[in-house]
């Protein structure tokens, strides 16, 4: 019985080494990005690298708003982001409801040919995306980046379709006894049910539009309309970058998704789980 | 009374399809028309500013023929070959890891996960810093153990093993996640009754983990399959296609010559060329997923 402790206890120190090890390797990258914000530009450049700026220079960041427009960066990150996630659960979520259950004419032939694309890389779509944008002159708008989300997409119709087909059908039919119309059964009993999986989606959604880089380059080309995530690279110089700013900017551009992620931990896995169920 | 019902019918299915609007333009357009049209323009030479010019098979004939399309084809292959499987080693030994009964072990989960929800754009800059020859942390904590680290991404010869290593680390996360719920759902009895045979360890984990994750290590395989042959953003930030176009991948030059060159025609033959190539290479691991996918 001691033995076997022992070999537990044993057994559990390894776990913690290579958990450490592990945990290390994926925590330095931002533990090293946060010190060297707060580096001088001198500081940076020594060698042995300091692993605690001293004293912090908080005003890295407070110059970083100086030196771009980081402000007006961040707002059009915002903003666009949160239109994307609006459009893209309302479009998702319309559809979703239309093929969870009623049947009707072309449904079956609708619903492949949207999971069909999701085969296709977007690298395919983006050529003839852009030449639309520029032919109704929206080059150099955020609409390009916007308008589509509102327009539908597979992954998300799919995975609210499958979180509304595990609605009790008892209650749709309950409502529609009632007099309910079909528009006001979706309103009111299928999108409270479904907070988790919107959630999840909308989440999702986000990240993507606020991580987004091919988009607003291939788009935009005044600097004032680029998002946060485009304006990080403004500061790679092409003979010299200022590090200490640049990783300030990092700080600043991740910190709304990794806050967001860490309220919302168990709706990411979930999601992930559920975008997995399609393979 | 039947008439009247099958009006009804029809009012029944219009309404439903309102609820499609969005969804059939979206599909009709920004989809299933762009890929068309796509294919349409692979057999065009057509800068956006001059009248578009049928040339056949001009743009593939150029693929086939120029060096550099080969060369990206090498590279995206070489990052392939050291993505794919890292991340799958990674990922699954993350998730047996954070599976143990362990005081803390959400933490590390946590830390794990967090490069998924960081843009590749932040991460990558990170790592093109970390990667520094002359002051990175890497360079350093190597000359701890007195190797004298390589200029990584200025280096034809290292560059795209750094980027392989950036994009395991941003990745691995989610997989993890994939991985664990599989771990999760194994039931403690298979193991109980592999203990009663005398099956420890390593032979646990090989005769009973392995073939009962092996749907969704294959699941995992496709996954990092294609996120592999279409990587872009990695190296469009850490090297652009550098050091001597040692990086330059299939994407890149799609976006080079889409959107730098205006070469529309060629870039959608290229995107052509990769879209096939993905299919090819899933159906290749559909076809062979019968030898080593267990499905319980």
């Amino acid at each position: 019985m001691a033995r076997r402790q022992i070999g537990t206890m044993g057994k559990n120190l390894i776990l913690y080494i290579v958990l450490i090890v592990l945990g290390l390797m994926f925590a330095l990258p931002f533990v090293w990005m946060l010190s060297t914000s707060l580096k001088t530009a001198v500081d940076v450049f020594m060698f042995p690298p300091k692993w605690i700026p001293d004293p912090p220079m908080w005003i890295n960041y407070r110059e970083l708003f100086r030196v771009l427009p980081f402000f007006r960066f961040f707002r059009n990150s915002a903003y666009i982001s949160v239109l994307c996630t609006f459009g893209q659960v309302a479009s998702c979520a319309l559809a979703a409801y239309a093929f969870s259950r009623p049947k009707f004419f072309g449904r079956d032939f609708l619903f492949y040919v949207l999971l069909a694309t999701m085969m296709v890389p977007g690298q395919v779509t983006i050529i003839p995306r852009f030449l639309i944008m520029r032919a109704i002159g929206w080059m150099d708008t955020h609409l390009p980046l916007i308008v589509p989300s509102f327009l539908g997409g597979a992954f998300g119709t799919f995975m609210l379709r499958q979180f509304f087909m595990g609605i009790p059908k008892e209650l749709e039919d309950a409502a529609a006894i009632d007099g309910c119309s079909r528009f006001r059964t979706f309103l009111v009993i299928y999108l409270p049910l479904s907070k988790p999986a919107i959630a999840t989606l909308a989440l999702f959604v986000f990240m993507d539009s606020w991580n987004d880089l091919l988009n607003p380059i291939i788009y935009l080309s005044t600097p004032s309309k680029m998002t946060l995530t485009v304006g990080l690279t403004f500061f790679q110089g092409e003979y010299q970058t200022d590090w200490h700013l640049l990783m300030a900017g990092a700080v600043v551009s991740i910190l709304p998704t990794v806050v967001v992620y860490l309220l919302t931990q168990k709706h990411f896995e979930s999601g992930i789980m559920m975008g997995s169920i399609k393979g | 009374m039947k008439h009247r019902s099958w009006k009804k019918k029809v009012l029944d299915t219009l309404g439903l399809y309102g609820y499609l609007v969005p969804t059939i333009v979206g599909l009709t357009i920004f989809n299933a028309g762009a890929i068309i049209a796509s294919f349409v323009i692979s057999f065009y030479r057509y800068d956006v500013l001059t009248p578009a010019k049928w040339i056949g098979l001009e743009n593939y004939q150029w693929l086939m023929n120029s060096a550099l399309f080969k060369k990206s084809i090498k590279n995206t292959l070489t990052f392939a070959v050291g993505y794919i499987p890292l991340s799958l080693v990674v990922s699954l030994l993350l998730a047996v890891l954070v599976n143990q009964k362990l005081k803390g072990v959400t933490l590390f989960r946590t830390v794990f996960y967090l490069p998924v929800v960081t843009s590749m754009v932040a991460v990558s800059l990170v790592w093109t810093w970390l990667f520094n020859a002359k002051y990175g942390l890497i360079n350093y904590v190597l000359s701890w153990f007195g190797i004298t680290g390589p200029s990584w991404l200025t280096s034809s010869e290292w560059a795209m093993w750094a980027i392989v290593v950036v994009s395991v680390w941003k990745t691995a996360g989610y997989y993890m996640v994939i991985y664990l719920a599989a771990l999760q759902n194994i039931p403690p009895e298979l193991y109980e009754a592999a203990e009663i045979d005398g099956a420890v360890g390593w032979r646990k984990f090989r005769h009973i983990t392995l073939p009962l994750i092996s749907p969704t290590t294959f699941f995992i395989l496709i996954m990092t399959t294609i996120g592999a042959l279409k990587i872009f953003e990695q190296v469009y930030v850490m090297t652009d296609g550098g050091p001597a176009n040692a990086t330059v991948t299939i994407n890149l030059l799609i976006f080079r010559n889409a959107f730098l060159y205006l070469r529309m025609g060629r870039a959608a033959a290229m995107a052509y060329f990769l879209f096939a190539a993905i299919l090819v290479v899933t159906l290749i691991q559909f076809l062979g997923q019968k030898r080593w996918v267990y499905y319980g």
